[in-house]
């Protein structure tokens, strides 16, 4: 008889947020994995982020506001330099942002696109998710068996019908696994999303619901919010198809 | 106008998020305006102090978020506060989605505005713009245990008004 660690609120939201070290992380996804009431408070954190995560959209700026910057450039190109303007060029400073594409914020609102954070797939949403939305597709049976064997390029058909495509396999910072996929619903929708395994759960970090399935391609703003978001979170680039073998042997 | 001045450009790349930001602290469009351009000005004015080093959006956040504290003592009543106005922009996207995602803003509006301000302010930081709970935590001059139990506090009030389940 083990004596259930008192997870606290703050400890489970943490984890939620991936704001935890990998060796609490693991714990919690352990004992989560065995305990629905566990997890589903963690789902409830993680739902309560994406709920509000949405006002990110709002991405409107008055004309006036942008044109006051423009005039404070002209009178501060007018003035001479303040003396340590040009700050000197520190040549062991790394540009961190290889990647310079639109940040998330700046995006603009497209309607087509959900973002939908932080969903854990395979084993969530007691009760909380709308069975009809095609993120429902994330919690397919199935899923994760395939998210952890198939290659990238390769398709599956799911027990539920819907047709899973791995489109990219990357690591982040951390060295956690990620994997980009299509899932096509039976009907229409089609879902880009990236997963990435921590803790040896798939977690969610990006869904994007992409309009018209027959094409099975997201509309271009859909796809810029993925580019943002690798380019937000420091994502490596893809890995080969050998490296990919080798994170997905068990 | 100096074609090397990416300043500038850097600034109005921002201020979708500094507006965001001033909206979640004044929640009146017309004020959050206001204190945008206001922190605009600070941040040309004091633009050549600037450690190098420091990411733009925290320099700004803070400039922006010290101008609201400015602004709210001065005024010693702040008169009522009244829902933030639909936004034409977000009317004018086409697609079927846009209805749904108007809903989703509005009931996440009315769930932020909810919060007490100290939850909103940590919880629109943390979940809007995405900072990390030490980003949070040096942004607002507080401990990352107080970002954490505002932050908890204010997770928990979302769901329920949200009517998630999972909540204890």
């Amino acid at each position: 008889m083990t004596t259930p660690t008192p997870w606290t609120d703050e400890m489970l939201m943490a984890f939620a947020d991936g704001e935890v070290a990998p060796t609490e992380a693991a714990a919690i996804a352990t004992a989560a994995a065995a305990d629905p009431a566990l997890a589903a408070r963690i789902d409830a954190f993680r739902d309560s982020r994406a709920r509000i995560a949405v006002l990110a959209t709002d991405t409107a700026v008055p004309d006036a506001l942008v044109a006051r910057i423009r005039a404070l450039q002209a009178a501060d190109a007018a003035a001479p330099a303040p003396a340590n303007s040009p700050a000197p060029a520190n040549s062991n400073v790394i540009p961190l942002t290889p990647r310079t594409r639109t940040p998330l914020w700046q995006l603009p609102l497209a309607a087509s696109v959900a973002l939908l954070a932080g969903l854990a797939i395979g084993a969530f949403l007691p009760g909380g998710g709308d069975p009809a939305t095609p993120v429902a597709l994330l919690s397919a049976p199935g899923l994760p068996e395939a998210l952890a064997s198939l290659p990238s390029g390769q398709s599956a058909t799911l027990p539920d019908g819907s047709a899973l495509t791995i489109i990219s396999s990357f690591e982040t910072e951390t060295g956690d696994l990620c994997r980009e996929i299509e899932l096509a619903a039976a009907d229409s929708a089609i879902l880009v999303a990236v997963t990435c395994r921590t803790g040896g759960l798939w977690d969610t970090q990006l869904a994007i619901l992409a309009e018209g399935g027959a094409s099975g391609y997201a509309p271009a703003a859909s796809l810029d919010t993925l580019d943002a978001w690798y380019a937000a979170t420091g994502a490596g680039a893809p890995l080969s198809p050998e490296e990919e073998a080798v994170r997905l042997t068990p | 106008m100096p074609p090397t001045d990416s300043f500038a450009d850097e600034l109005i790349a921002l201020l979708p998020a500094l507006r965001r930001y001033a909206l979640s602290l004044c929640r009146r469009a017309d004020q959050a305006d206001d204190l945008v351009q206001t922190a605009v000005e600070r941040a040309f004015a004091a633009r050549a102090s600037r450690d190098p080093a420091q990411p733009l959006r925290a320099w700004t956040f803070r400039i922006l978020r010290n101008a609201f504290i400015d602004q709210t003592r001065r005024t010693a009543t702040r008169g009522e506060t009244v829902d933030i106005t639909d936004n034409p922009d977000l009317l004018s996207v086409d697609g079927a989605h846009q209805t749904e995602v108007h809903l989703m803003l509005a009931s996440a509006r009315a769930a932020m505005a909810a919060l007490p301000p100290d939850q909103r302010d940590v919880m629109h930081l943390v979940c809007v713009e995405e900072m990390s709970y030490a980003e949070t935590a040096a942004l607002l001059d507080i401990p990352i245990g107080t970002v954490m139990s505002r932050l908890a506090r204010a997770r928990s009030a979302v769901a329920k008004s949200l009517g998630m389940t999972g909540i204890t």
